[in-house]
């Protein structure tokens, strides 16, 4: 399949606040050079702790890709993430899954174009809640998302454990009073554990978008049942196998990986050329 | 407190973040330097932590990416990393300095952040402070004899394994779990070897003199695990430079038990606290506590 891209230097990117309930979100808009001309809006959902460290240069280049292909691309930070409003404990799926709303219907009243959702890991979660519960949603892509909350909160748990290991600190986790514990170097409040644990993609009751890529960079079965059930919703859903290293894995603060393939495929699929 | 999203700079290229106090003092501002190649939020989100405890103390604050990290993008001048490094920190300060009125300034860095802190701390006559969080390093007679000790320690627990005190298929496979699953720590099972280089010891010395000499104060933080291979035990830099010792303008913290990164919720806490309690000690309001601001040449009035 031969894809054409047309490479143009990239609009201008806006730093912001977006006004949301319970306090600003700290958001960049990258334009696209011609404002006239762009047909897709998009915004791009972040994993979470560790996770969005790791994965930020990756975001800024898919944005600078997407403004480059001529299309409108936000990133955003979750309340109590990055340099949102909020502190690290205040965060949880309902209150996140509400500033993809909140950044999905800024870009829309912003660009007035249909939008677009891309997450990866927690953020491809949350995306994927966020146009369920939205709709208007039109293409959704799902980068390695996490489908049940409570292998996912399996998972930071042994990370967490290797790391402390590693680092040879002491593995006694004090949780607060109000049962408030840790992973990774981030605070994992009741609320957070509750609504994570509580996670199943696989009970989605509707469809978050008709049309519906899924990429991953190792192959897990739990995105086959995902698949099925996304297309027994009624969604056209693209697979996409792309061997790249796990960007939002830990590694050394001078070192950042940028996956080329996925992030090309990505901007290929949602201008309607990368089926 | 508040927070306004900056886009500053002569280009208009550089992207922070400034917190600012409820009522507008005369504390120094502050400027927060990235890690590494982290963006200005900082490991496990400590930067933004810090900048908004400082800012309810009354400091104001901006966070920053430096050109190239983050979302600032990068220079489109012919100017040396070095040399860009210190012409986005002036910029940083002049930003603060037209929107706070701060006219004087504490750095603070970690890591490859607290190098450029003391780099252009020493370029710049407007800092008054820095905060330097595993910056240089020397070794002494003193590093490199505890140096020897934990490698002692570290053959004696091999060799508990050859004569069967301990059980070697518990270590393998304790090491085989981590290395085959998914979320394996790429580091190495000891401290990570930050495989950094420093700059020739006496041309550091002669800077932190002249700091000395413009009043400048510093505070040294050294995590114990995070510079293992560098630094490992509290009077480390006052024997590699005896003229801080005893000196009011240098204090010293050795945080034992805390990796480079401050891993775990309390020991960001205590840094924290840590860079708090300096501040509010050596970076307070009273303007008589500082040197005068020389960076156009200007006299406070006293």
């Amino acid at each position: 399949m031969a894809v054409t891209r047309n490479i143009r230097a990239p609009g201008p990117a806006r730093p912001q606040h977006l006004a949301a309930p319970a306090g600003p979100l700290f958001a960049v808009h990258h334009e696209p050079a011609s404002r006239e001309s762009a047909r897709l809006a998009v915004v791009c959902c972040g994993p979470f702790g560790q996770e969005y460290l790791r994965a930020h240069r990756a975001f800024y280049q898919l944005a600078m890709r997407l403004s480059r292909a001529g299309a409108h691309a936000l990133r955003f930070d979750y309340y109590g993430t990055g340099d949102s409003w909020g502190e690290s404990h205040e965060g949880d799926l309902i209150r996140w899954r509400s500033d993809v709303v909140v950044a999905a219907t800024a870009l829309e009243a912003s660009t007035q174009l249909p939008v677009a959702l891309v997450g990866l890991r927690l953020g491809a979660t949350l995306a994927a809640l966020a146009a369920a519960h939205r709709r208007g949603i039109e293409r959704l892509v799902l980068w390695e998302p996490i489908v049940c909350g409570r292998d996912y909160l399996d998972e930071l748990a042994r990370a967490h454990r290797d790391l402390l290991a590693d680092r040879k600190l002491d593995a006694r986790t004090v949780a607060e009073q109000d049962g408030t514990t840790e992973v990774l170097g981030f605070p994992m409040a009741p609320a957070l554990r509750h609504t994570l644990a509580d996670l199943d993609l696989l009970t989605l009751p509707v469809r978050p978008a008709p049309s519906i890529l899924i990429i991953e960079n190792d192959p897990r079965p739990e995105l086959d049942d995902l698949s099925e059930r996304l297309r027994a919703l009624g969604a056209q859903v693209d697979r996409a196998h792309l061997p790249e290293p796990p960007i939002w894995e830990r590694r050394e603060m001078d070192q950042s990986v940028v996956p080329p393939r996925t992030l090309d495929h990505i901007v290929s699929w949602l201008q309607g050329s990368g089926r | 407190m508040t927070e306004r999203v900056v886009v500053f700079g002569k280009t208009g290229r550089l992207v922070g973040v400034v917190s600012e106090p409820a009522a507008r003092g005369t504390r120094p501002g502050i400027v927060m330097l990235n890690a590494g190649l982290l963006h200005r939020v900082g490991p496990n989100r400590t930067t933004v932590a810090l900048a908004r405890r400082l800012a309810l103390g009354g400091y104001p604050v901006i966070r920053f990416d430096l050109s190239g990290i983050g979302d600032s993008e990068p220079r489109r001048d012919e100017l040396s990393l070095e040399r860009g490094t210190l012409a986005d920190a002036r910029e940083a300060m002049d930003h603060l300095a037209a929107t706070t009125g701060a006219d004087r300034f504490v750095l603070v860095g970690l890591c490859e952040g607290a190098e450029n802190a003391f780099r252009v701390a020493h370029a710049e006559p407007r800092v008054a402070g820095a905060v330097l969080i595993d910056g240089y390093a020397y070794p002494t007679r003193g590093f490199h004899i505890r140096n020897w000790l934990r490698h002692a320690a570290r053959l004696r627990r091999g060799w508990d394994y050859v004569v069967g005190r301990r059980d070697w298929r518990v270590k393998v496979r304790s090491m085989l779990t981590r290395a085959n699953g998914r979320e394996h720590a790429q580091e190495e099972l000891e401290a990570p070897d930050l495989g950094r280089l420093f700059p020739p010891k006496d041309a550091v010395a002669g800077q932190l003199r002249d700091l000395m000499a413009r009043g400048v104060r510093l505070l040294f933080i050294y995590t114990a695990i995070g510079m293992s291979e560098h630094y490992n035990y509290a009077g480390q830099l006052g024997d590699t430079f005896p003229f801080l010792r005893g000196s009011a303008q240098a204090h010293v913290l050795f945080m034992k038990g805390i990796d480079h990164t401050f891993t775990l919720l309390r020991h960001q806490e205590m840094l924290l606290e840590a860079v708090e309690a300096w501040a509010r000690e050596s970076a307070p309001a009273d303007e008589d506590h500082w040197p005068a601001a020389a960076s156009n040449g200007r006299e406070r009035d006293r």
